[in-house]
């Protein structure tokens, strides 16, 4: 009766142990995901501070590379806070990623008239030490935020000079397959990017 | 508390958007914001919109107030995909998203045609 007893107590705990699920991620889940793995953008990034990524003939390809994940980023340098803040928690957020080394960042400007690739390079650099970045036509561009869901905005004057620029606040993580796996909205503390990198890289 | 503008569909919530079936809460801290079949035609009415945010959580003007840890639920019954603060929501689509920062986010919900909203997370 014992054994009995100590055999049942034995697998109601593998059970127990078997069945725990992960804890939620913080960010948004999808019930049906989006699928950005076809798509590929110009990466106007300076060789030497690229890291991971496929770029394949000068695009970038929104999937990451087996085993690791494509964080992307749709923003713009002169941002006055969003930008800045979300990339900054990023960087906090990745002290704290056990596999720090297999997230690929990628930033991809909507004002592509103010930032070349030589600004987009500079400002990246206060961020992450290796990253890619992305400065388009509005053509290549659009179709890839709309396949994101990001909203964007630039609003000109006369002279087709900048007055405002609008956009979504959202920091996207991409598995291999190139599905979107996870959005972060503007807000999202460091910690919790962090718990949900660790967790989304024990799967990844 | 840090006053975070960015336009059109930048941030958060923006759950004054919220439409239809009243957000009373099923659960303590859970916002429902439910669509229904052709707001995006209608144009969405603001004061028919907004009617539905709980009283003690709209102060007048377009701002909802809400808690860190909150969270707001928002379930797209409409044919048209729409933009709630800062997710899209496609149609058919139900998404959830807790607050978890204080500050005041300023946005403009696609509901609203235009009209900016504030949410305080405190």
């Amino acid at each position: 009766m014992r054994i009995r007893l100590a055999s049942a107590a034995a697998i109601a705990l593998l059970t127990a142990a078997c069945s725990s699920e992960p804890a939620p991620l913080s960010g948004i889940v999808r019930e049906a995901d989006i699928n950005v793995g076809s798509l590929t953008l110009p990466d106007v990034t300076e060789a030497e501070l690229r890291a991971g990524g496929r770029v394949e003939e000068g695009e970038i390809r929104f999937s990451a590379e087996e085993g690791r994940l494509l964080l992307v980023y749709f923003g713009f340098t002169h941002c006055p806070d969003v930008c800045p803040a979300t990339l900054a928690d990023l960087r906090v957020a990745l002290r704290d990623v056990d596999r720090s080394d297999r997230v690929d960042l990628v930033f991809v400007t909507v004002d592509p008239d103010r930032d070349t690739p030589e600004v987009l390079n500079e400002y990246m650099q206060f961020f992450s030490e290796r990253f890619h970045t992305v400065s388009t036509t509005e053509e290549r561009l659009r179709p890839v935020a709309d396949a994101f869901l990001v909203r964007y905005e630039v609003d000109k004057d006369e002279d087709g000079q900048v007055l405002e620029v609008a956009h979504s606040a959202v920091l996207y993580a991409v598995d291999s397959e190139g599905r979107v796996v996870v959005e972060w909205p503007f807000g999202t503390r460091a910690p919790q990017l962090a718990a949900d990198l660790n967790q989304l890289l024990e799967d990844a | 508390m840090r006053r975070y503008t960015a336009a059109l569909v930048a941030l958060l919530v923006v759950s004054g958007c919220s439409s239809s079936e009243p957000s009373a809460t099923a659960e303590e801290g859970v916002y429902v914001v439910d669509v229904p079949a052709g707001t995006a035609e209608s144009g969405g009415d603001v004061s028919s919109l907004l009617a539905h945010i709980p009283q003690e959580r709209y102060d007048g003007g377009v701002r909802l107030l809400v808690n860190v840890g909150d969270t707001l639920k928002v379930i797209n019954r409409d044919s048209e995909e729409h933009t709630i603060g800062l997710v899209v929501v496609r149609p058919g689509e139900t998404l959830s998203y807790t607050f978890s920062v204080e500050g005041d986010f300023v946005g403009i919900c696609t509901l609203l045609a235009g009209e900016e909203l504030t949410v305080r997370v405190t």
